[in-house]
């Protein structure tokens, strides 16, 4: 970012550096996160956080995106790897259909991120819903 | 942690979440699912918020522990890096990066921006509007702007944003309000008016009569099923109609 710098010594790894930082930063300005800047904003504000800087709400955004982004796509593996249950031929299109994400995909995705997701094992419907049937005879 | 999980559990869906609902959607629909559960939607988003929070709260600490209340890029890449600092990235065994751009979280960020598709919000968001929603909120920038050029220069510039109440000169012509400034000029202007009324006005005073300088118009009563006298005292009964001026 010094001129005088860059002036004597165009090939120092520093300026490079800071060459890229610049130009990412700009790019920030063009580039439109699927989270808006007013809703960065207000979470931002909410806990404490105040820069004038438009580009960093946005680098937020991006690095938010990014991370929710990595989440789904590993719960979208676990998906793709479950075995399917229907085994039917032609249920190809089934298949696609079945890209859904669901707790158990996501808890286990998660858990590489260092979040622990625990949701009820089940519903019981009923009081005698989880019993053994020898013990509901009785 | 015992709180975490009660907020988490009766967190009412307000109009944030909601939005940043959709945009988790949004973006699980970009990497390929067709639908989602609701309960892991929501989960994700909470997580979405967390992250937010947990960026914006580190952030703060690092510009705070270094003597400043506005973060700057280092504070959010220092965030960004400890955050990231479970899955593990390459130099994270450096307590910090060298420099930001040797920072592989950062640079996972760059290249992000160059590759990632943009997909914009589905719906522009609505200006943002005070809790009495007859104010306007400034942004952090206006509000800078104000202490710092304004009027409020011995404000600190670290106090929230105040609500500055924009009411348009029709709202003010709708309620019928003169501000008291105003009401002194609008007194000069009718003081200024043609001299036959101040005549007229000067004889009202003089005479000490309350006189009507409009005509009135016609007002016409009807009274049905009650008995009338007419003005030459007979009664007819029934509706009758009398005009007269009042």
């Amino acid at each position: 970012m010094n001129g005088q710098t860059s002036h004597q010594q165009p090939k120092d790894g520093r300026h490079d550096d800071d060459t890229a930082l610049t130009e990412f930063l700009a790019s920030l300005m063009d580039f439109t996160p699927t989270i808006p800047d007013e809703l960065v904003e207000h979470y931002l504000a909410k806990s404490g956080f105040q820069c004038p800087d438009t580009r960093l709400t946005r680098l937020v955004a991006v690095a938010t995106q990014k991370f929710i982004a990595d989440v789904a796509t590993d719960a979208l593996q676990q998906c793709k790897a479950r075995p399917a249950v229907i085994k039917d031929k032609r249920d190809k299109q089934q298949k696609e259909k079945r890209l859904i994400l669901t707790m158990e995909d996501l808890s286990k995705a998660l858990r590489e991120y260092g979040v622990n997701v625990k949701h009820q094992e089940y519903f019981a419907d009923t009081p005698s819903a989880g019993l053994d049937p020898a013990s509901r005879d009785e | 942690m015992r709180e975490d999980k009660i907020c988490a559990a009766t967190a009412a869906p307000n109009f944030s979440f909601t939005q940043a609902r959709v945009a988790v959607a949004q973006i699980c629909q970009s990497i390929g699912y067709k639908g989602a559960e609701r309960p892991a939607l929501e989960a994700l988003t909470d997580i979405a918020t967390r992250y937010l929070k947990a960026i914006a709260k580190l952030s703060a600490e690092s510009a705070n522990s270094s003597g400043r209340t506005e973060s700057n890029l280092f504070d959010i890449a220092a965030a960004i890096e400890d955050l990231a600092s479970v899955q593990g990235f390459d130099g994270s065994w450096r307590v910090r990066s060298r420099s930001v751009w040797r920072s592989a979280a950062i640079r996972d960020l760059m290249k992000c921006v160059k590759y990632m598709d943009q997909i914009p919000f589905a719906q522009p968001s609505p200006p943002r509007v005070s809790c009495s929603g007859r104010g306007r909120v400034l942004s952090i920038r206006d509000n800078s702007l104000w202490y710092n050029e304004g009027k409020l220069k011995h404000v600190p510039r670290w106090l929230p944003a105040v609500e500055v109440e924009v009411l348009g000169e029709e709202e003010e012509k709708r309620r019928g309000e003169v501000k008291w400034e105003e009401g002194f000029e609008r007194e000069e202007a009718a003081n200024l008016g043609s001299s036959e009324m101040k005549k007229l006005k000067r004889e009202c005073y003089d005479e000490d009569v309350e006189q009507v300088l409009v005509k009135r118009g016609k007002v016409r009563f009807k009274i049905g099923n009650v008995g009338m006298f007419k003005g030459n005292g007979e009664n007819n009964g029934g509706g009758e109609e009398e005009d007269g001026g009042c």
